[in-house]
Order: C-alpha cells, then sequence, then structure tokens
C-alpha cells in the first residue's frame, strides 16, 4: 500500500494519499518527434567526437571518480554542506506524522522554489484540520518523499478542486536598493476566471 | 533566456528593467570528506554489446556465451570518457540519417491519449520586444493565488539606473500595499502568455512585490499550471481504479 502524507496537531491527525501532478496530467502535453522520409518515428543517439563511436540509449553509464580515476560507489558517499561538513541524511517523512507548525501567510509560499505538486486526497473525509484547509489555512510540515540530504517543505492548501502539496524549498532572494546597480549575466480586462492556461 | 523585460506601469508608462534569476538554498553535495570528485560519463557497452546486437549474434538465450566469452567486452571501446558529442538521428531502421528529419508536434490529451499530430508551432520570445508586457490591473490577493496557481519560476525584477528604482519601488509597495499579486500580459490586448525564449514554455505572468525601508523585492512569479484535480488516465476513473 502506498505510503501517506500524514499531519497532525495536538490530538488531531489527518493524513492524504499522494498523487504527484504536472501540467500534462490537467491540460496535456505537447510532444516534438522527428519523422524518416518514410514517415517513422526516428530515434535520437549521439556521436563521439572522433566520430568513431555511436552512442546508442543504454551504452553509457556515469559517475563520479577520484582524481586518480577510482570509482566511486554511491554507497561510500555522504552529504557535504557549503562549509564542508558531513550532514546526515533525512529519512523519508511519508508514512511519519508530521507535526503542522501554525498557519502560514500566503508571502510565505510565494518564496518557494517549487519541486513538486502532488494532489491529496483526504482518507478522513472530516477532520478539523480539512475544514481548517477548506476555510483557507495553509499548512506546512517538513517533506521528503524518498531518503536523502536534501530536505524539503510542503505547503498544504486546498481550494474547490481539492487538496494540494507544494514542496520545495525557501528561495534566496536578496533585497534591492537604490545604489546596486544591476548588470545582467550573458546567460543568466478579461474576468479572472477567463485565464486561460489549457491554449498556452 | 531574456535577461531583461520591457513592461508597463499602472499608469501605462514603460520601462526596461533587468531580469535576474533566483536560485534556491543550495542541497548538500554527494562527496568523500576531504576528496575531490569529479563527475564522468562513460562508455559502458559497444555498439556490438547491446543487448539487441547480442540477441541477434547469439540467440534468445546468450547467458552462458556471456560467462564463457565476453563478446559484450570491447576494451578498445569501453570506458572510454564521452566528452563532446554531436546528436544524430537514426532512421525507422535504426541508420544513421545524413538528412535532417522531418519534425512533428504531438498533440497529447490529459488522459495521455493522443489528440492529433500537427506540423510544429514555432513561438518567438515576447518579453523584451517593442510592445511591453503589459500590467493588466487585474490583481488577485495573495491567499487567492497560492491556492490557484502553482508557480513553477521565479525571476526577480532589478533596476538599471536611478530612474528604473523609482518605477520598479513603486510598484513593489503598491502590490504589498494591496497585499495582491498583479497578472502580466503579452500582445496588444495584454492577455496573452509570457515567453522567455524561443519556442520556450508559455507562462502566466505575475508580479509581487515587498519593501522594507527603501529596499525593495520585485518578483515575477511564473505559473503554467493551475491547482485542480488531475485528469484519469485513460481507461481508468478519478481515483486511478
Amino acid at each position: 500500500m502506498a505510503k501517506t502524507l500524514l499531519i497532525t496537531k495536538g490530538s488531531e491527525e489527518l493524513s492524504f494519499t499522494l498523487n504527484r501532478i504536472d501540467r500534462s496530467k490537467i491540460y496535456g502535453a505537447r510532444k516534438r518527434i522527428a519523422v524518416d522520409g518514410n514517415g517513422r518515428v526516428c530515434t535520437r543517439a549521439a556521436l563521439t567526437g572522433d566520430g568513431r563511436t555511436l552512442l546508442l540509449s543504454g551504452m553509457t553509464s556515469q559517475g563520479y571518480f577520484t582524481d586518480t580515476g577510482r570509482p566511486v560507489l554511491r554507497s561510500e558517499m555522504v552529504g557535504i554542506d557549503a562549509l564542508g561538513q558531513i550532514v546526515e541524511s533525512n529519512s523519508s517523512t511519508l508514512g511519519i506524522a508530521q507535526t503542522i507548525a501554525e498557519a502560514v501567510a500566503p508571502s510565505e509560499l510565494l518564496s518557494l522554489a517549487l519541486q513538486s505538486v502532488f494532489y491529496l486526497k483526504p482518507e478522513q473525509l472530516a477532520s478539523s484540520l480539512l475544514d481548517r484547509l477548506k476555510a483557507g489555512e495553509i499548512f506546512k510540515v517538513a517533506f521528503n518523499y524518498s531518503a536523502g540530504f536534501d530536505a524539503a517543505f510542503a505547503y498544504i492548501v486546498a481550494n474547490d478542486d481539492g487538496c494540494f502539496a507544494l514542496v520545495g524549498k525557501p528561495m534566496n532572494v536578496q533585497w534591492v536598493e537604490e545604489g546596486q546597480q544591476f548588470v545582467p549575466l550573458p546567460d543568466d480586462s478579461e474576468e479572472a476566471d477567463d485565464l486561460d492556461f489549457d491554449a498556452m | 533566456m531574456a535577461t531583461s523585460i520591457h513592461l508597463t506601469n499602472a499608469k501605462g508608462r514603460n520601462a526596461t528593467v533587468a531580469l535576474a534569476g533566483v536560485k534556491p538554498i543550495p542541497p548538500p553535495k554527494l562527496g568523500l570528506p576531504g576528496a575531490t570528485l569529479v563527475f564522468r560519463k562513460y562508455i559502458a557497452a559497444a555498439e556490438t554489446g547491446t543487448h539487441a546486437a547480442l540477441q541477434e549474434k547469439f540467440g534468445q538465450d546468450y547467458a552462458q556465451q556471456l560467462i564463457t566469452g565476453d563478446p559484450e567486452v570491447d576494451l578498445e571501446v569501453i570506458g572510454s570518457t564521452v566528452e563532446d558529442t554531436q546528436t544524430v538521428y537514426l532512421d525507422g531502421e535504426g541508420k544513421v540519417m545524413f538528412v535532417d528529419p522531418k519534425f512533428l508536434e504531438l498533440i497529447i490529451n490529459a488522459d495521455g491519449t493522443e489528440k492529433e499530430r500537427r506540423e510544429p508551432l514555432e513561438t518567438i520570445a515576447n518579453v523584451n520586444t517593442e510592445l511591453p508586457v503589459r500590467w493588466s490591473g487585474r490583481k488577485i490577493l495573495l491567499a487567492e493565488a497560492v491556492k490557484r496557481f502553482a508557480f513553477r519560476r521565479r525571476m526577480q525584477l532589478r533596476h538599471t539606473d536611478g530612474l528604473s528604482y523609482d518605477y520598479l519601488y513603486e510598484i513593489a509597495r503598491d502590490l504589498e500595499t494591496a497585499q495582491a499579486v498583479m497578472l502580466l500580459g503579452s500582445g496588444e490586448k495584454g492577455t496573452g502568455p509570457l515567453i522567455f525564449q524561443s519556442n520556450g514554455r508559455a507562462y502566466r505572468g505575475f508580479l509581487e512585490g515587498r519593501t522594507q525601508g527603501k529596499s525593495y523585492q520585485l518578483m515575477l512569479l511564473l505559473s503554467d499550471m493551475e491547482l485542480k484535480q488531475p485528469v484519469a488516465p485513460a481507461g481508468k476513473d478519478k481515483d486511478g481504479e
């Protein structure tokens, strides 16, 4: 059975089944394909720089190596933060009750670097936590879909279509002052309901 | 990717200002303490060592040949680092094409079924053109916006001189006071989506502003998706059963 997102506040618990969603699951998608002169679908491959080897799907692999060329197994590696300190792996939060903090201001959610969106189906139909969500409150819980060194948060919101978890990490936004001149890096009257996301 | 945006404000005045990417706090990196690791892509199998090639040579069950003769190992090729490569296309028979293939666009329904095939539609970037991105006048309260849209990307608007500082600071302050985001749109009517590069993804754009003394943050929030119940895959109901 799939693990659930379980949130708790005081003695109240509420669990949700998760369904990761993206634009294609709501509006559909566009996809470009290449066809040959006979209308048959082409496949992509890569030709090495010296032109000697044609690399088909499944012919390459990748990994980390030391400066002496020794391959390093994933199980040998640890998480290292920006200061060079070893960090502990975070376990998955699914199926483990996560305590919600006080309701979150909408502006905090707008500072989120969104990584994924989940459609949530409540497993309990009657719950005061669900009522609070439907009344417009936003809940924030720690969220790791799978174990790893990265730590993210899920912001849970509800609207007429159901409940959703917006998962991501805080952004590093700078305040801009008058004296700061910005030099960009080279690469670096309708009604509201008429917003057309479908045709984009 | 556009590094500037040409937009109008509430008074209809236009200006071109800088657009900067905003990055999340970087996650811990994988590594070994005190060691420098390099990430490398390498050749793991030669063309003669793929499943299809081995099956053609030895038949369906070639496990014993792998054990006794190592036919999949080509010491000349395996282990070579893959660096600069060129993309090539293989035709329907798996042969390298020496002419460009034709491209088609598949339109896929939300339930995963194919809707149509057509000639690809080319789109052009529209955020820094002669026609400015328009201030629609449609404010959406923050509390409503966060429950309605998934904001996939964020970009920060930055001034490039004293005049554009006043211009952007005023927008940020007005939006902060209103506790709302402002819909921006492209085209003559200002109702079109924002496209940042040729054939790039189209987004709905919203401005969000904050101030702190004489400092400001004016963010362009980009969304290509509303928070809606997903469509069930073909042959399944909404619960995926």
